[in-house]
C-alpha cells in the first residue's frame, strides 16, 4: 500500500520537483504519511543496576526503542570497571557510566567513545540525591555545621578520595581553607556505612541515592548536607556511544531520540508506571522507590559542559587524569541536538 | 658434560620463549590487533614499576599487604593446623566439627566482609579475618587428611610403646602428616594472597588490592600489569619459601616431590 502511494506520488510530480519528492515521499512528510520503518538496528546496550539507569530501561519497556526500529540487548553490569573494557573493545556500543576518572582517560586515550547526551546532573533539589550524612544528634546539635569542623571528623565513602565523591568535598571544603587531604576517610562498601555511622567507626558518611533514603529510614540518621550546591549541576553520569553509533549518525540518533522520550517519562517522577519499571529494573520495593529522590534528567540530553570541564581540571591536578580534553575531543552532542529537533517537531 | 647441556637446554626453550612473547607483545601493542591501553607494552610497564619501586609507592604497598598476609596466614593457619590435626586423630572431634566444616567451607570469605567489617570495625582487623578464614580451611582440611593417611602399623607402633600426648604427637602425628600439612599451608598461603588482594580491591585505601582498584578507577593500566606483576612475584616467593621449608622438615621425601613449592 505503502509502496503504491509512493509510486503514485512520485509519479505526478517527478518531472517538477524529482529530488525534493524523494525526500518528501519517503519521508513522508508532504502528505502526512507515517514513516518507514527504519532498517531494524542492533543496539548493544551496557547498563549500570542503578535507579538512575531507569531512564534506560523506561525506553525499553515503554517500546520507545522498538519504535525507532532498534533491537536493544541489554547487558547488566557489576561496575564501571567491566563497562570500559566492554566499551572500547566494541562489544557494548552504548553504556551510562559515571564521570569516574578512567572515563575520562579512557576517551583521552584515542578510543573512539564520546559523551552525547546527560543522563544524571546534580542539580539543588526540594530533596537531596547526593548528601553527606551523619548522626542524628550530631545533626541537630549543629556538631558538624562548620565545615572547618569536619577535618575532626571521620568520613567513609566507597571511592574514597578520587571521582565525583571527593570533588564534591573538595568544592565544600575550598571555602574554610582545607582540602580533602585533610579529611580522615575511611573507604568501604555502601552496605556498612550506616551501620559503621551508628556504631561510631565513622562520623560523617558520603551516599547518593537510594542509601540517603535508605540510610534514614530508622529515624537515627539525618542529612548533614546536601552536596549539590556545592558543585551545581555537576555532570554525575552520562550516555556515552562507542565508535558504531558515533559513525552511524542515523541509528544514533535514532537512539538519542528514543532516549529522549523516556528522559521526558522519567521526569514526571514517581508516577505509577516509572516506579514500576525502576522497582523491577533495580530490584527495589515499589514503596521504596516512591520515597527516594529521583535524580535529575534533562529533557533534552543537554550535558552541562562547563561542569565537566571543571570537574576535569580538577581531576587533573589530582593527578588522576592524564590530560584536559578540548570539549569536542570527548563530548559529541549532534545526536541530541537533532533528537530535540525531531521530537519537538512532533510535538508541535 | 651431557648432563650440563641437558641442563642448559631445559632453561634456553622457556627463557627464549618468554622473551619471543615479550617481543611479540611489544611490537603488536597500539597496532590494529591488540589495545595500546588495555595491553600496554611490556617496556611501559617496566617503566612504571620502576618509578612506582624507586618512589617508594609500590614498597608501601607491598608492605601493607604482606603483613595482612602474614597475620591472616599466622592466625587462620595455625588454627586451622590445631583442629585439624586434632580432627585426624581423634573420631570424636571429626564427628562432632565434620558437618559444621563442611557447611563452612564452601561460603565464599568475601562474601561476609561486610559482616566482618560491621563486627570488627573499619581497621584492619575485620580483614584479617576474612583472611584468616581463607587460610584456615585448607590448612585444616590438608592437616587432618596428613594424619589420617598415617599407617595402621606406625598407629600400633606407637600403641605398642605406650605413646601418648606430646610424644605421639611429636614423634608420630608431626612427621607423619607434614607433607600434607605443608601441601595445606601451600594452599592456605595461595588462597590467602588471593583474598587478601580482594580485600583490599574493596575496602582498603592501601595495599596491593587498594592499587589495582585505583588503577581502575584511573584507566592506568600499566599501573595495573605492574601491581599484578608484584603479585605474582609475591605468589612465586611464598611458595618458593615453603620449598626451602619442606626441604628442611622434610629431607627424606624425593628430590623431585618439593618441586610442587617451588
Amino acid at each position: 500500500m505503502r509502496l503504491k502511494t509512493s509510486t503514485r506520488c512520485m509519479g505526478i510530480l517527478a518531472a517538477l520537483l524529482a529530488p525534493v519528492l524523494l525526500v518528501s515521499c519517503s519521508g513522508g512528510g508532504l502528505f502526512g504519511k507515517a514513516a518507514p520503518t527504519p532498517a531494524p538496528v542492533t543496539i548493544r546496550l551496557g547498563l549500570l543496576p542503578f535507579v538512575s539507569n531507569t531512564v534506560v530501561q523506561i525506553g525499553i519497556d515503554e517500546g520507545f526503542f522498538a519504535e525507532q526500529g532498534l533491537i536493544v540487548e541489554k547487558t547488566i553490569f557489576k561496575s564501571l570497571s567491566e563497562v570500559f573494557p566492554a566499551l572500547a573493545s566494541g562489544q557494548i556500543d552504548v553504556a551510562t557510566p559515571g564521570s569516574i576518572p578512567a572515563l575520562f582517560n579512557l576517551m583521552a586515550s584515542g578510543v573512539r567513545v564520546k559523551m552525547v547526551m546527560s543522563l544524571t546532573q546534580h542539580v539543588e533539589a526540594p530533596c537531596s540525591y547526593v548528601a553527606l550524612l551523619a548522626r542524628k544528634e550530631d545533626v541537630d546539635s549543629g556538631k558538624y555545621a562548620d565545615l572547618a569542623s569536619w577535618k575532626d571528623a571521620r568520613f567513609m565513602s566507597v571511592i574514597g578520595l578520587t571521582g565525583t565523591e571527593a570533588y564534591f568535598l573538595s568544592e565544600a571544603l575550598e571555602s574554610v581553607g582545607l582540602t580533602i587531604d585533610d579529611l580522615q576517610m575511611e573507604q568501604g562498601p555502601r552496605e556498612v556505612h550506616a551501620e559503621a555511622l551508628r556504631a561510631g567507626q565513622v562520623d560523617i558518611i558520603f551516599e547518593l541515592e537510594p542509601w540517603v533514603t535508605r540510610a534514614q529510614s530508622e529515624g537515627d540518621i539525618s542529612v548533614l548536607a546536601p552536596l549539590e550546591p556545592y558543585a551545581p549541576g555537576l555532570q554525575g553520569s552520562t550516555i556515552v556511544y562507542g565508535a558504531k553509533l558515533l559513525d552511524d549518525t542515523d541509528a544514533g540518533t535514532r537512539f538519542a531520540v528514543a532516549y529522549l522520550k523516556a528522559a521526558r517519562q522519567y521526569a514526571q517522577g514517581a508516577t505509577p508506571r516509572n516506579v514500576e519499571i525502576a522497582a523491577a529494573f533495580s530490584g527495589q520495593d515499589a514503596e521504596f522507590i516512591k520515597k527516594l529522590c529521583w535524580s535529575y534528567v534533562p529533557t533534552d540530553g543537554s550535558l552541562n559542559v562547563p561542569s565537566l570541564m571543571a570537574y576535569q581540571q580538577w581531576m587533573y591536578e589530582r593527578g588522576d587524569i592524564d590530560r584536559v580534553m578540548k570539549e569536542d575531543e570527548f563530548i559529541d552532542v549532534r545526536f541530541a541536538k537533532e533528537a530535540v529537533r525531531i521530537l519537538d517537531g512532533k510535538d508541535e | 658434560m651431557r648432563t650440563r647441556g641437558a641442563g642448559r637446554a631445559r632453561w634456553l626453550v622457556p627463557t627464549v620463549f618468554w622473551v619471543v612473547v615479550l617481543v611479540v607483545w611489544e611490537f603488536s601493542s597500539g597496532g590494529n590487533v591488540v589495545s595500546r591501553l588495555f595491553f600496554p607494552p611490556p617496556s611501559a610497564i617496566a617503566s612504571t614499576f620502576v618509578r612506582q619501586m624507586r618512589n617508594g609507592e609500590m614498597l608501601g604497598h607491598l608492605k601493607l599487604t604482606m603483613t595482612r598476609l602474614a597475620l591472616g596466614f599466622a592466625i587462620g593457619g595455625s588454627t586451622g593446623l590445631l583442629l585439624g590435626l586434632w580432627m585426624g586423630w581423634s573420631r570424636t572431634a571429626r564427628e562432632i566439627a565434620s558437618p559444621v566444616l563442611a557447611a563452612l567451607h564452601p561460603l565464599p570469605k568475601l562474601s561476609l566482609l561486610p559482616l566482618l567489617l560491621v563486627v570488627f570495625g573499619l581497621g584492619e582487623q575485620s580483614k584479617v579475618v576474612v583472611i584468616a578464614l581463607s587460610a584456615f580451611f585448607p590448612m585444616l582440611i590438608n592437616a587432618m587428611a596428613g594424619v589420617r593417611q598415617i599407617d595402621d602399623l606406625t598407629w600400633e607402633v606407637a600403641e605398642h610403646y605406650h605413646a601418648r600426648g606430646m610424644t605421639l604427637l611429636r614423634r608420630v602425628i608431626l612427621p607423619g602428616s607434614l607433607p600434607m600439612v605443608l601441601a595445606g599451608a601451600q594452599l592456605a598461603l595461595n588462597s590467602g594472597l588471593t583474598v587478601t588482594v580482594a580485600v583490599e580491591l574493596l575496602s582498603a585505601q592501601k595495599g596491593l588490592g587498594a592499587t589495582l582498584w585505583l588503577a581502575w578507577q584511573t584507566l592506568r593500566t600499566t599501573e595495573l600489569y605492574a601491581t599484578l606483576f608484584v603479585i605474582a612475584v609475591l605468589g612465586v616467593l611464598t611458595n618458593a619459601v615453603l620449598g626451602l621449608l619442606s626441604r628442611v622438615l622434610i629431607p627424606w621425601r624425593a628430590k623431585g616431590e618439593h618441586d610442587e613449592y617451588a
